[in-house]
């Protein structure tokens, strides 16, 4: 197994292990690369190293030493010194790995839920029929996990309730930044089934983009307006930084935190029109946009795909892709989660470590359906060596999915020539077009049939746009690769400028709509308006013909490169510049930018290369300058040549063109990379004025309230031991108004609004009235006219003591002489001081916040009051929730209070307002049998519902 | 003013379910009170080897609760007043054959459902089995009967709720999340129907390898499917276990019912007597008999909510409500739901009971587990497995106790390691002296089950001590005690008013608990959950 390993002296791997990260940083542009690089230098703090580059240098190391180390290396080394360690102590002997033995379920999956409306209602129904099937088997190094439905669902539930306990209402945002692995897949469903909208966005991978992560995720995170920032432990820097500038976030948390907090989910139930989740376009143009996707569009789409891969019960699906992105999330993981098929997942950087692992997890899970960009399927065709390929068989793969990128008939024709022997079929391809804004998937080519490949004369496509076949032997040619035709319940129709349909063979603008199309996107109606008509169809910024009933995608409308009248297609001129001999593969960008000087458009490539010299460089221009102008018939007006990982890119990998563009025009692109440290830093600088503020104002706050509560206490003290000392309730009442007006005073706490009847001549009666928050009984205290008394004491349980001893002199006294039970019971004490002339006042038994239709009243108070003929007043509270927020929070603390679902609306409305109390008509019943008193009672409560649902302007 | 004396003498009754601890009390109770009644009819179905006249002999007559009535009645004349029928509410017409339930349908004018399954969660089609099939059987059985009905539910039909229950909330179309009357999103009907599909999907799904009648042993996959489907479809909707859930369906077959007279009673946690048959007997430890036991263990740390009230009603007082209403509904005068709590009137609030318990517990000493009776451990150790230092109880949120369980468990492993060490480094120096490690291990691994036992005992009564919080409005009994005579309020007592919950809880529960309730009853139910 061994083969060719061979024992390091100490020494000497520790210089040559030097020599190797030298030679690496040199190329990568580092300033470090020279001077102090020693064995105990760190990886990423002081060399920067991120995990791509980390790959890298495993890869060389192995090449250098002719040995194969484990891979875990790449992330887990902390300094040169323990590349030197392992090399020396032979830590590489295991050539071959060991792979995670995937077992599926030994039976087909259930019937698709197709009646479903909603991802919860699906994940309800497998979890239900068969909690014990495995949904996914989730590949790490080289060990393995197995997901089953009941768990999904389990832990989701447990997510769901630490969510809505921490207080995350119903269609809230929360951002999901979480790699690869079984915390994104119970965030993911933990929020849906909080009711909350998921927003998945990708992880921080490189600790050397830092900066520029924090720069483009803080707008993401500030359009979608997040509450929750799910993340995991390595990230805690990071989301410090983004929680300065994330005004409405309510708390950064891991999937840990906030499973432990029980299990009492409460569910609201979906809609079909409810918002799934948003998913980030990657934007390779633009800025991010929040492509907003519906429960119904989802499924619609899953359901699309479906039906055209022919779903079988028997399919297996494998996925590498990205889960924060479309085609790793709808199209393979929902995709599965909803067709009860088993996934293996495997994360990207697993993948591109060794892209021969995914396929090899294809072999291990007999695995028929995988989607893949085309880069990957190039990676395999090109970067495998033939002895990690032993043993391999795809023959069970019968759907390879090419989409997510533009799908190159070479790679196509690269990959199943190599892979014929492992029993690929080239029939299996599926070079499929789709995009976020459709969900994921939107036309799909037939089954079982050999990719197409169009091949149309060049001139007179790029002069005027017709895609007209080449004849045979012409060699300027280009080849474009058939899409097929749209998925059922969805159209395309391709738009030329003047808004008219275009005939066959002519390129135009893709135009679609159908049941997967998103309405919009967050928060950003004018970019929503600008592409969307108004019969519904979605411009899709992609360019396209028709030929013989498929759809051929050809490139992106504003990457297009208009030059000398001709339009170039930049994924032409990459491909051929990627090429020419020392360039990297797949990191080239070609754009046209404006020269004002001759009022034409000028074409660059900017080409990542390892080489540094002037003469290499020279050399390597020619070559560009040779592959290009061979390919399109003319040479760029520019090449030019950055270090890796300069040009930007995607979440998703693709090359960002306008951003390369703007880089080159302000001529920023040789900049070098800022150690991570200096880049964190440098955001926390920016972020300090905002930092300093927060601080005083939070000193402040809390001096402020110490204040106010040393106050409450001086007052409450006083007025309820005068209140006690007092003769009778109406001098009570009066003191205790008092000293709440005064408790009140100083926090400038406005007084409640009161509106409705006048309760004059009315009085005694029942005051009935709904729970809206704790200072429920000290607004009714400041606004209550004649004596009262407060029927139960336990809604006095979480307010501050000082508070509570003032109201307490008002609770309903006992009837003397009574003995069984003590004082009399409710009905005979309520009794009494409606008969001594004192009003009464009842709340709703249970929680703070409950809509006053549902609240729950006991039967006494409607006794007592048909008994003794007087009144019911049904008093509509609302907002006094919101009103001491802090206040709440403190008693919330103590109490292990939970912050009812219910109270969203009621706190929302009066953020900026103030609580309001409305007295309702009185209602009178003088029959005191038992049933008629359970229909006073009834009619009471529908009197306040009503009451309240009309005296609420605010939040109309 | 009804007479319940005289409408008893008139009527027969037949009651099912007789042979549970609820059913015990209502026979002992009628018997005795009522001594002149015409006709009763037992439905007992055979089981654990027995037919069901000998399990009328064995386990009915030889309870603590008939005791006093096979003091006063010979056998001849008890026979006479009661027939005993073979049958199971579950199976259809009864488990009755033709003859058999022609006759019982031509005597009868009242039933009393007392049959149920009282377990959390179990398999579904268990629980439909008899709380829904078995409702659905014995309401046929009414309606050919022309009989009247008075079904036994659960005051906890109500699910998750936080306060006061009410009575007159209606039964139809009620599920523990509903948004007003106005909310028709639930159907009983429906949701039946739906839930035997899945029922029969799982049974299909599993034909292939085991054969899909239900009745017949099934394997552990099925159950534990069934099981999870219950869980999921009461948690859907609401309600804290399949228990309630198919209850509550239950409920709804019978108040759907067009030309039925009913009466659905819905005690609370049904505790040891108050008085009858004597003060403190209690059978089974399906009610809080495991918390009990936990608290009398040495349990400080409680995962509980302080202000909720625990509703407990003692069962006699149940059994005569229940006959007491049986009587109104023979007269045509009984409302279509009587809550039985007593936290309305007398509430016992978590935070005094538990440190109740607590200081019992201190009074009792070790407390009656096995933990102390293990020779040649040092006490530091016994210590350790207890969570918290001081004697206080404490009340922690359900994270907050985890996370102390999960502490728990680490110190018990690095015990472990300890103890493993200095056995190896005995051994091999050679020398002796291993012997009290052994005993050493055993105690810490029987620590460690413990602590998991009542981790997973706790997790099944978090509903009703943690996340919820009920109240049971129970005015409709009182209401129906000032309809009876005097006499009749004397011979059926209901007052939970009167209740000293110190005392009952010292002299009747924790007593009655210890005498009648063996622990190991308890563990082995615990652990079947």
């Amino acid at each position: 197994m061994a083969t060719g390993f061979k024992t390091v002296r100490q020494d000497e791997a520790e210089e040559q292990v030097l020599q190797v990260a030298r030679d690496l940083l040199r190329e990568l542009g580092s300033r470090r690369a020279t001077e102090g690089v020693s064995l105990s230098s760190s990886l990423d703090r002081d060399l920067g190293l991120g995990s791509l580059e980390r790959v890298e240098l495993l890869v060389r190391l192995e090449a250098h030493f002719n040995t194969r180390l484990p891979e875990e290396m790449a992330q887990q080394a902390g300094t040169l010194a323990d590349w030197a360690e392992a090399l020396r102590e032979g830590r590489g002997h295991q050539h071959e790995r060991k792979r995670y033995s995937i077992i599926q379920p030994s039976r087909e999956a259930s019937p698709a839920p197709e009646d479903a409306k909603t991802w919860v209602e699906v994940l309800d129904r497998h979890a239900q029929f068969d909690p014990g099937r495995v949904q996914i088997h989730l590949l790490e190094e080289d060990s393995g996990r197995d997901i089953t439905y009941g768990e999904l669902y389990e832990t989701a539930s447990k997510v769901a309730t630490g969510l809505a306990g921490s207080g995350l209402r119903r269609d809230e945002t929360v951002a999901i930044m979480l790699p690869t692995g079984d915390d994104f897949f119970f965030a993911f469903f933990g929020v849906m089934l909080a009711g909350g909208i998921p927003v998945p966005i990708y992880p921080p991978a490189r600790p050397d983009k830092i900066e520029e992560y924090v720069r483009r995720q803080i707008l993401i995170l500030r359009n979608a307006d997040v509450r929750f920032l799910i993340g995991f432990d390595q990230v805690k820097a990071v989301t410090q930084i983004m929680r300065l500038n994330l005004p409405g976030l309510l708390g950064v948390a891991t999937v840990e935190t906030l499973a432990a907090r029980g299990e009492n989910a409460r569910r609201p139930a979906g809609r079909p029109s409810d918002i799934a989740f948003i998913q980030y376009t990657s934007g390779s143009t633009g800025d991010p946009k929040g492509v907003v996707l519906t429960q119904s569009n989802v499924l619609a789409n899953v359901r699309g795909i479906g039906w055209s891969v022919n779903f079988r019960p028997t399919d297996i699906v494998v996925s590498w892709l990205p889960l924060y992105h479309d085609m790793g999330l709808i199209g393979s993981w929902l995709f599965s989660v909803y067709f009860g098929s088993p996934i293996t997942v495997l994360s990207p950087l697993a993948f591109l470590r060794r892209p021969e692992r995914w396929l090899w997890a294809m072999h291990d899970s007999g695995g028929t359906l995988c989607p893949a960009p085309n880069f990957s399927y190039e990676l395999c065709a090109r970067k495998i060596p033939d002895r990690a390929l032993q043993g391999l068989d795809l023959s069970a793969w019968r759907v390879a999915i090419n989409a997510g990128e533009a799908v190159l008939p070479d790679t196509l024709r690269r990959f199943a020539d190599r892979f014929k022997t492992y029993g690929f079929r080239a029939e299996a391809f599926v070079p499929c077009y789709g995009l976020a804004e459709s969900s994921v998937a939107l036309t799909f080519p037939p089954l079982d049939r050999k990719p197409v490949i169009d091949v149309i004369q060049r001139d007179l496509f790029e002069a005027e746009g017709r895609a007209l076949a080449a004849k045979p032997g012409d060699m300027n040619v280009l080849r474009f690769v058939a899409n097929g035709r749209p998925m059922p319940g969805h159209e395309v129709k391709l738009v030329d400028s003047r808004g008219q349909e275009v005939s066959e063979r002519v390129q135009a603008r893709l135009f679609f709509r159908g049941l997967s199309r998103t309405g919009g996107y967050y928060r950003n109606p004018q970019a929503s308006a600008a592409v969307i008509t108004q019969d519904g169809w979605m411009d899709s910024g992609d360019l396209a013909y028709w030929a013989n009933g498929e759809v051929y995608v050809t490139g992106r409308q504003k990457d297009l490169i208009i030059k000398s009248g001709r339009n170039i297609i930049p994924q032409e001129v990459e491909e051929a510049a990627a090429e020419a001999p020392g360039v990297r593969k797949g990191c080239v960008a070609a754009f046209g930018t404006l020269d004002h000087a001759l009022g034409t458009e000028r074409l660059v490539v900017v080409a990542e290369a390892r080489a540094t010299g002037t003469e290499e460089q020279r050399k390597m221009r020619a070559e560009v300058m040779k592959a290009v102008s061979a390919a399109i018939g003319i040479p760029p007006d520019d090449v030019v040549f950055v270090l890796p990982n300069s040009i930007p890119k995607t979440s998703s990998g693709k090359i960002r063109r306008n951003a390369t563009r703007s880089l080159f025009e302000s001529g920023k692109l040789h900049d070098g990379k800022r150690p991570p440290w200096l880049q964190i830093t440098r955001l926390w600088f920016e972020h300090c004025g905002a930092w300093t503020k927060q601080a005083f104002e939070q000193v402040a706050k809390q001096l402020k309230t110490a204040a106010q509560t040393a106050w409450a206490y001086a007052m409450g003290g006083a007025g309820g031991a005068m209140a006690r000392m007092s003769p009778n309730y109406g001098a009570r009442s009066w003191i205790v108004q008092a000293s709440a007006r005064l408790i009140l005073w100083p926090g400038r706490e406005p007084l409640p609004v009161v509106s409705g009847c006048s309760t004059k001549d009315k009085l005694p009666a029942i005051f009935l009235a709904n729970r809206a928050g704790f200072l429920d009984p000290l607004m009714a205290a400041v606004t209550l006219p004649g004596p009262w008394v407060l029927a139960d004491g336990s809604v006095l349980r979480a307010l501050p003591p000082a508070i509570r001893f003032l109201l307490s002199s008002l609770i309903l006294p006992a009837v003397s002489g009574k003995k069984m039970p003590p004082g009399g019971t409710l009905q005979e004490r309520m009794t009494q001081s409606l008969r001594a002339g004192q009003s009464v006042l009842v709340f709703a038994d249970g929680p703070a916040g409950l809509s006053p239709a549902r609240c729950r009243f006991r039967l006494e108070p409607f006794q007592s009051a048909s008994r003794t003929l007087r009144p019911v007043i049904p008093m509509a509270i609302e907002g006094t929730q919101a009103m001491m927020k802090s206040l709440i929070e403190r008693s919330a603390r103590t109490y292990d209070w939970k912050y009812p679902e219910e109270a969203a609306p009621a706190h929302n409305a009066s953020r900026n307002g103030k609580a309001r109390i409305a007295m309702g008509e009185p209602v009178w019943s003088s029959n005191p049998d038992h049933f008629e008193v359970i229909r006073f009672r009834q009619d009471c409560r529908e009197r306040l519902a009503q009451w309240f649902e009309a005296s609420e302007p605010i939040r109309r | 003013m009804t007479d319940i004396g005289q409408v008893l003498n008139e009527r027969e009754i037949l009651l099912t379910g007789a042979t549970g601890f609820m059913g015990k009390v209502i026979l002992g109770l009628l018997l005795d009170r009522y001594p002149g009644l015409k006709h009763f009819h037992v439905l007992i179905r055979p089981g654990r080897g027995m037919t069901a006249q000998e399990r009328f002999e064995r386990e009915l007559l030889a309870s603590p609760a008939l005791e006093f009535v096979c003091q006063k009645w010979s056998r001849v004349a008890l026979a006479a007043k009661v027939t005993v029928w073979s049958g199971d509410i579950g199976d259809s017409n009864c488990g009755l054959n033709a003859d058999a339930r022609s006759e019982l349908a031509s005597r009868i004018a009242l039933i009393i459902n007392c049959a149920g399954k009282v377990d959390f969660f179990p398999p579904v089609d268990d629980s439909f089995h008899s709380n829904v099939d078995g409702v659905e059987n014995i309401v046929v059985l009414a309606l050919e009967a022309g009989a009247k009905l008075l079904h036994v539910s659960t005051a906890f039909v109500c699910g998750e709720a936080d306060g006061l229950i009410e009575e007159s909330e209606p039964v139809l179309g009620f599920y523990p999340r509903r948004q007003g009357l106005q909310d028709q999103s639930f159907h009983h009907a429906v949701e039946m129907d739906h839930c035997r599909k899945m029922i029969r999907q799982i049974y299909n799904s599993l034909a292939d390898s085991e054969d899909a009648t239900p009745n017949q042993k099934r394997s552990r996959e099925a159950v534990d499917r069934l099981t999870a489907l219950g869980r999921q479809r009461a948690a859907a909707w609401g309600w804290t276990n399949t228990y309630t859930y198919a209850k509550s369906l239950g409920e709804q077959v019978i108040a759907s019912t067009e030309d039925l007279s009913y009466a659905i009673v819905r005690p609370a946690i049904v505790e040891s007597s108050w008085k009858f048959p004597f003060p403190g007997w209690i059978e089974g430890g399906r009610t809080s008999a495991p918390l009990v036991l936990m608290a009398l263990d040495g349990q400080r740390e409680w995962p509980a909510r302080r202000d909720a009230a625990l509703e407990v009603i003692p069962v006699d007082m149940v059994a005569a409500a229940i006959i007491l209403i049986s009587g109104l509904l023979l007269g045509g005068k009984a409302a279509s739901v009587y809550q039985l709590g007593s936290a309305d009137v007398n509430p016992i609030e978590l935070e005094p009971l538990i440190k109740l318990l607590g200081h019992s517990a201190g009074l009792a000493g070790q407390g009656i587990s096995n933990q102390k009776a293990r020779p040649g451990v040092p006490r530091w150790l016994v210590e350790m497995g207890k969570s918290g230092r001081t004697s206080a109880v404490r009340f922690l949120t359900p994270a907050q106790y985890h996370a102390r369980g999960v502490q728990l468990r680490k110190k018990i492993r690095r015990a472990e390691g300890v103890v493993r060490g200095l056995e190896t480094l005995l051994g091999k120096a050679r020398m002796n002296g291993r012997q009290p490690f052994r005993a050493w291990k055993t105690a810490l691994r029987a620590m460690d089950l413990q602590i998991t036992f009542r981790e997973q005992t706790l997790d099944q009564y978090l509903p009703f001590i943690m996340h919820n919080r009920y109240v049971f409005e129970s005015e409709n009994i009182r209401v129906a005690r000032a309809e009876v005579s005097p006499r009749d309020r004397e011979l059926l007592p209901w007052a939970p008013e009167e209740i000293k919950w110190k005392d009952y809880w010292i002299h009747h529960q924790i007593a009655g608990i210890k005498k009648w309730v063996e622990p190991e009853a308890v563990r082995n139910w615990a652990f079947r959950i």
